[in-house]
């Protein structure tokens, strides 16, 4: 962290470096399931900059991670791209020139969501299989949906899905609004959701390790794409993490 | 874009400036101010229709296309759109009847709601309808736990969604034919002793019947092509509401050919639909 701060500090004071205005905005773009410890690591980073005399204009772009992919592999601006899962990262960097290499951002595990008070009566992940109650996905080839069916795959249970959903935050909306009886998302999710959904833990044996990644991209701001790279990734934005009910990274 | 694709078949009947094939009057000079943009409206239309057509597996189309993925979505399509195409059919062909003929106060309120589909984002219709049909609206709490019948997540909810989506198309094109008939064959059917309901399914159905399939024709087209309230309302899952449109989204992120291979499809039956309407409007001039 402090050797990509001191980097940036270096540009920022040079008369003909680049400067955050000079350079236009830090573009990031994340995974929905990072939704809210982005938006406050983003805040985080921009109060260090402030106090490092540095002010820094960004741009939040929060997405499912396999649209951000397409949107990346389309040519869309980014600066930084944090993704849900390493196979999606390993697809850009496939095909995006990055700043270095993808790290290893936070981890969460799967979970059991119902609507408060779990009217269906949800005791299990065997429940999904029951086609008279409401069951909710992400979509196969999104991070949580590939969690979810590893999972699944694992415990036997194969699911009576009724809708597979883009990204986790609108399963987990489908959830809090009691349009479904049960999705698996993070457990991360929960942490956000400030207690409008039940939650039942998958047990360790079945359950997976999530890790999502976040790497700077070769764009139009890579010194300061990699501070944030380095602040996300330090004590600090540790912290950040672990508030919003993430594992460090490992 | 339906008030101009309706206006020549429902509003243009008194227009004779071109006949069948088209022939009319060309001025003798054509001013190139207008023509650039002209060609220009023409390749921002036409260039994206190459692009897909440049990027479409032509060799694989045939295992593409009879893949499991679109065949079950094109069998849910297929149902869910020529069902909402029938419940449009009952209740809009009545409801333009009655924006035509009843004369009562605020009725441009009334068919601004009637119309509203059509320029509302799909989504925000969908989310509407959650708020109103689902599990937890005004009328779908009371729907559930009375019969235990819930429409999200269902060919149901697909084929609601269709309907409020597509409905309108049939309604403006019906009822702007009805504008331009007139009651003069009304009137005289009422005096020669005919009843309310007589006159509707003699007189004013057969006169307004190819306005009455060319509106089916569109409806069909725009519930065949619904997305954004499919997906909020119905949501998506495989085999149940997940349609061709949705299909096409889903395939886009993982088997890019499939998804290319469906847009063919919906592009090719929407310029079928719409070049054979044309034909039959110009013909009913």
């Amino acid at each position: 962290m402090i050797v990509g701060l001191a980097m940036t500090s270096a540009c920022g004071s040079d008369p003909g470096g680049t400067t955050a205005d000079e350079t236009g905005p830090l573009r990031i773009l994340a995974a929905a399931s990072l939704t809210d410890a982005m938006t406050d690591l983003v805040e985080g980073f921009e109060q260090q900059m402030r106090s490092d005399g540095s002010d820094v204009n960004v741009e939040l772009n929060i997405a499912g991670s396999a649209t951000l992919r397409e949107q990346l592999l389309a040519g869309a601006p980014a600066d930084v791209f944090a993704s849900a899962n390493s196979n999606i990262m390993a697809e850009v960097a496939a095909t995006i020139a990055l700043e270095g290499e993808p790290v290893p951002l936070a981890s969460t595990s799967m979970i059991l969501a119902m609507p408060a008070g779990n009217p269906a009566g949800i005791t299990g992940l065997a429940d999904l299989a029951n086609d008279e109650l409401l069951i909710g996905l992400c979509s196969p080839g999104v991070p949580c949906g590939d969690f979810a069916t590893e999972v699944l795959t694992k415990s036997g249970v194969e699911p009576e899905v009724d809708t597979f959903e883009d990204d986790v935050r609108s399963l987990l909306t489908r959830i809090t609004a009691d349009e479904l009886d049960a999705a698996i998302v993070y457990s991360s999710d929960i942490a956000s959701s400030d207690g409008r959904v039940d939650s039942l833990a998958i047990p360790e044996a079945v359950n997976v390790k999530a890790e999502s990644q976040i790497a700077a991209l070769a764009g139009s701001n890579p010194n300061l794409a990699r501070a944030f790279v380095n602040y996300v990734t330090s004590a600090d934005g540790q912290a950040v993490l672990i508030n919003h009910g993430f594992d460090p990274a490992s | 874009m339906s008030p101009s694709i309706s206006s020549p078949g429902v509003r243009g009947s008194g227009v004779k400036s071109h006949d069948r094939a088209g022939r009319r009057a060309t001025p003798t000079a054509i001013p190139k101010a207008v023509m650039v943009p002209a060609v220009l409206g023409l390749l921002f239309f036409a260039i994206p229709l190459i692009g897909l057509a440049a990027r479409t597996p032509w060799a694989d189309l045939p295992g593409l296309l009879t893949s499991p993925v679109v065949v079950d979505a094109l069998r849910l399509s297929m149902i869910s759109s020529l069902a909402a195409t029938a419940l449009a059919a009952i209740m809009g062909v009545p409801l333009a009847w009655f924006l035509a003929r009843v004369h009562v106060p605020g009725k441009s309120i009334i068919r601004a709601l009637v119309t509203l589909p059509l320029v509302l984002p799909p989504v925000v219709g969908g989310a509407a309808l959650l708020f109103a049909l689902g599990r937890r609206g005004v009328l779908g709490g009371p729907i559930e736990s009375a019969t235990g019948f819930l429409l999200p997540f269902s060919i149901w909810g697909v084929i609601v969604a269709n309907t409020f989506v597509a409905m309108p198309f049939l309604v403006i094109t019906v009822e702007g034919a009805l504008h331009s008939s007139g009651t003069r064959h009304e009137a005289a059917a009422a005096t020669l002793g005919a009843g309310p309901l007589t006159i509707f399914r003699r007189i004013t159905l057969p006169m307004i019947r190819p306005s009455i399939g060319a509106g089916l024709v569109l409806t069909w087209a725009r519930a065949l092509g619904e997305f954004g309230a499919t997906v909020t309302f119905a949501g998506n899952a495989p085999g149940s509401t997940r349609t061709l449109p949705l299909a096409v989204f889903v395939t886009l992120g993982q088997d890019r050919e499939t998804a290319i291979a469906i847009s063919m499809i919906l592009v090719v039956v929407s310029l079928v639909v719409l070049i054979a309407l044309r034909d039959r409007w110009w013909r009913n001039l």
